[in-house]
């Protein structure tokens, strides 16, 4: 009897561990569903600066192409055929954050991937 | 009983607690997105074709408009060019398999506004002279591969072949069809179609045009005006 009440025991253990971690995925919505207002500066320059403009990869002098710093971002960005208003979906930095290909530290949450793309969809302006 | 003695339950009490806790702490969950649900695209029926001998192209009410950064960003520098023009140009509205088009530019007819620049170092920036006209060289040549329908907007997605200073480079740009209106009486009467046609470029990276002054960047922006006599 002692058995079968240690053997309930691990099955409680179990079932509660395999079902209690876990990341919930939730349905992004659609991408092209119109698109909100992002601020460059308050919004997207954070991101770039803690993902992307660090030591050796975007940074000020950059060990790879462009230099995302908050001084650069926008410039390089806007002028360096990275983004496409006419056609967002076509533009290189969302394929590249949207695929996970960058930033090489992990992919950008769902949310800040949006951003991106709202903001290319918004003109790409300078906010 | 016996088992469930103080003693026994004790350790299962503690291992419980400990799996809830563990439950409800390791869990991730993203800020849910803000859903917006897009309205819905509907497209008419409209046909425009330069096969139909009474369609024409309106050059005078066209326009090739483009813009650089200048000097980084510090300005755009902008202009269009005069002479251009449209050879072939068939338009289905719901049909993309149906659009198509190609069109020149002549390459020395820039217009900015300060002729010192446009019949000077934009000449010698574009590798022709203001004597040229169908040369190869004084041409860009615009021809499309596909057409596919936005699925954001009523525009068009369009994979075309550019051609400029020597280079062809396939881009993608975004038409629309701007619709039509109705104009003169009698045998003026005519119908009047607008679209739009943006894209952009990369002349330095791409083009090979080599300048310290301009952007490597250009954005480009048509307008083209078709007539129909009716």
């Amino acid at each position: 009897m002692k058995f079968k009440i240690y053997i309930v025991l691990v099955c409680c253990l179990l079932a509660t561990g395999l079902t209690g971690c876990f990341k919930d995925i939730l349905d992004p919505g659609d991408p092209d569903a119109p698109a909100l207002p992002v601020s460059f500066s308050a919004e997207l320059i954070p991101l770039f600066t803690t993902k992307c403009a660090t030591s050796g990869c975007h940074d000020a002098i950059p060990s790879h192409k462009p230099s995302l710093t908050a001084d650069n971002a926008f410039n390089e960005i806007k002028n360096g055929g990275l983004i496409d208003v006419n056609v967002p979906a076509s533009s290189k930095l969302y394929g590249l954050v949207k695929s996970g290909e960058m930033p090489t530290t992990g992919p950008l949450k769902v949310k800040d991937v949006q951003k991106i793309y709202d903001w290319i969809r918004n003109g790409a302006p300078n906010n | 009983m016996n088992l469930f003695s103080k003693f026994r339950i004790l350790p299962a009490a503690i291992l419980m607690l400990g799996a809830l806790v563990y439950m409800a702490s390791c869990r991730k969950t993203e800020d849910p997105p803000v859903v917006i649900v897009p309205p819905a695209i509907v497209r008419g029926t409209e046909k425009v074709t330069l096969v139909d001998p009474k369609t024409t192209h309106d050059k005078s009410h066209s326009n090739v408009n483009w813009s650089t950064p200048y000097m980084g960003s510090l300005s755009a520098l902008t202009g269009r060019f005069n002479s251009f023009g449209i050879t072939t140009f068939n338009f289905d509205e719901s049909n993309a398999a149906g659009i198509n088009f190609e069109g020149w530019v002549y390459l020395n007819t820039p217009n900015t506004s300060e002729p010192g620049r446009d019949y000077g170092c934009l000449q010698t920036t574009f590798g022709v002279d203001t004597t040229m006209r169908e040369q190869p060289a004084n041409k860009i040549l615009i021809k499309t591969k596909s057409v596919t329908l936005s699925t954001t907007d009523k525009g068009y997605i369009v994979k075309f072949d550019m051609t400029f200073h020597g280079v062809t480079k396939e881009l993608t740009g975004k038409m629309f069809y701007n619709g039509h209106a109705t104009s003169g009486t009698g045998a003026t009467l005519k119908d009047i179609y607008g679209f739009a046609f943006d894209f952009q470029f990369l002349a330095k990276t791409d083009f090979l045009i080599v300048s310290t002054n301009i952007g490597d960047q250009i954005d480009v922006k048509c307008d083209a005006i078709f007539r129909k006599v009716l």
